[in-house]
């Protein structure tokens, strides 16, 4: 993938990305794609897919916690293997 | 000693008083209000305990069957709370007793009745209304939470979203949610996200009494959720709990767990779309790929059966065509044999040279036509073979000709030799009497009868003269 195609991909909502790819997935199963086509669709579709995935980006992120004069710092996280109570 | 008259027996006396107490209209139906002590409930599962304030006391009861209805809460010793019930004479153990319909805790209807009038003058105000309800963005990527630090919700809230989608970044606004200072933390901890990137906020705490979550139904957090730019998720207390803040939120979940799941559900759902049409293009092409290797084996195979066909036809040919010319030669020879017996191996050479080189060109051609493409080539070599072909049989039957030619030629120069021939040329042919060829001057004697041929016929003469050649 060329650089101005990432940032184009950057720019898009993952709506946007996930629809595009959604449409190169039903010109495949139109089956009406000549190989080339097909094989170019489904580079597109992967790359789509690969910034959507990107940018929902399933890492675990941690806990920030926020003053009342807006500034972040990193929040000490209580035991979460409590259960519930008040 | 007293008149008998005036002596009553326990239970008379007992029921004397039981019916006093029970005719009263105020004893009744009664509220009492007072500090429960003594607390405790039965095997049968009644509970008993005694009301009392700084002075006095009065044992309370309340039946199994009323519990249901008339107790919200779990009591305990030293609760301020307001018994509504009945006064009647427990006779068995001698003593008055308040039987208790309702067990509410002190203040509590005074906030019901505040949560109703707010909620009746909110509601006129328009602010519960579905048109200022924003709708929650489908993919999160920061969520804020308004909640405090150390309860279960924050627990619960951060368990949730790690579980379900662990990429949303979670800020949290720790506040107060309980007490006097409560509701303007809250309401703080609101407007202080605005300006941080959360596009969902959880505002959110465990279960409680509605003392308890009775900062979720103040105005500044009211106000400060209606006036929201982010969308809010409100998560106040269990299932049951209804507050204020709920209503006016943009989303109502039952559970400050719930309320994650909520706000993250639609980036697990994108999650998993993705996922899935990955999976989706990757049987896709793995299919399309597959189609095309099959349609390609096809074509193959399509081409390969004219292919071997041409080529088995062309061989046919030359296996048919080979006792053809055979024959033909055949003939030839038994022609020239019959007409002259001259030698066949200077006829047959040539020939059979011919079909050497005839059958080398077919291998060659066979060879150079297995290792070309296909239809035209074919073509080509069929074509070459019917010229080759055509070559074939005008030599052969030029040669045929030409033998034929050489046969009649034999046969003249043959006819010429005859001695037949010869006498036509005036040359004649003598014998003896008894036929036998004088064929030197030593032969005949003086006086001998000889026959002599020529042209047309003989003559018989006897000999005068003998006269040798010197």
């Amino acid at each position: 993938m060329s650089e101005e195609a990432k940032k184009e991909m950057e720019e898009k909502s993952i709506d946007e990305l996930l629809s595009e790819a959604e449409a190169r997935i039903s010109a495949l199963e139109g089956g009406r794609l000549s190989l080339e086509a097909a094989f170019k669709a489904y580079q597109e579709g992967m790359n789509l897919l690969k910034a959507s995935s990107e940018k929902i980006d399933m890492v675990e992120k941690k806990v920030q916690q926020l003053n009342s004069q807006g500034e972040l710092s990193p929040f000490d996280e209580p035991d979460t293997e409590g259960d519930d109570g008040q | 000693m007293a008149n008998v008259s005036n002596i009553y027996s326990v239970s008379q006396i007992t029921d004397y008083i039981k019916s006093i107490l029970t005719t009263d209209t105020l004893l009744n139906d009664i509220n009492v209000t007072g500090e429960i002590s003594n607390y405790s409930v039965s095997k049968s599962g009644h509970i008993y305990f005694t009301l009392k304030d700084s002075n006095t006391q009065i044992p309370c009861v309340m039946f199994k069957g009323k519990i249901n209805k008339g107790l919200s809460f779990d009591p305990a010793n030293g609760d301020k709370v307001t018994v509504k019930g009945s006064v009647d004479v427990y006779k068995e153990g001698g003593r008055y007793q308040l039987y208790a319909d309702k067990i509410e805790r002190s203040g509590v209807g005074e906030l019901f009745r505040k949560f109703g009038e707010l909620k009746v003058k909110l509601e006129e105000m328009g602010m519960f209304d579905r048109s200022h309800k924003k709708p929650l963005p489908r993919y999160v990527s920061t969520l804020g939470v308004v909640t405090a630090p150390g309860g279960a919700a924050v627990r619960d809230i951060i368990k949730t979203v790690r579980r379900h989608a662990p990429g949303v970044q979670i800020i949290l606004y720790p506040t107060l949610v309980q007490g006097k200072d409560a509701a303007e933390g809250i309401a703080q901890g609101i407007q202080a996200l605005q300006y941080t990137e959360a596009q969902v906020i959880i505002v959110g705490r465990g279960g409680g009494s509605i003392e308890d979550l009775w900062a979720f139904n103040e105005m500044p957090v009211i106000q400060a959720v209606f006036n929201s730019e982010i969308p809010i998720i409100s998560g106040v207390g269990h299932e049951t709990d209804t507050t204020l803040c709920d209503l006016v939120a943009d989303c109502i979940a039952s559970t400050p767990t719930a309320a994650a799941e909520i706000a993250v559900s639609g980036t697990e759902q994108l999650d998993k779309s993705i996922r899935e049409m990955n999976a989706k293009l990757d049987s896709l092409m793995k299919a399309c790929v597959r189609e095309y290797g099959i349609r390609l084996k096809e074509d193959m195979s399509r081409l390969d059966l004219p292919w071997e066909r041409t080529l088995q036809r062309y061989k046919d040919h030359v296996r048919d065509d080979r006792p053809r010319m055979l024959l033909s030669w055949e003939k030839l020879v038994s022609v020239y044999k019959n007409r002259t017996g001259n030698d066949l191996t200077r006829i047959g050479m040539p020939w059979q040279m011919n079909l050497r080189r005839y059958r080398e060109r077919v291998n060659k051609d066979n060879l150079r036509l297995s290792n070309q493409s296909p239809e035209r080539k074919v073509r080509d070599y069929e074509n070459r073979l019917a010229h080759l072909y055509d070559r074939a049989e005008a030599l052969i039957n030029a040669r045929i000709e030409k033998e034929k030619g050489r046969c009649r030629m034999d046969h003249a120069s043959l006819k010429a030799l005859s001695p037949a021939e010869r006498l036509s040329q005036g040359y004649s042919f003598t014998e003896d009497e008894n036929g036998v060829p004088l064929k030197s001057v030593g032969d005949v004697k003086k006086g001998m009868a000889v026959r002599t041929y020529l042209k047309g016929g003989h003559i018989t003469s006897e000999v005068m003269e003998v006269t040798e050649d010197e």
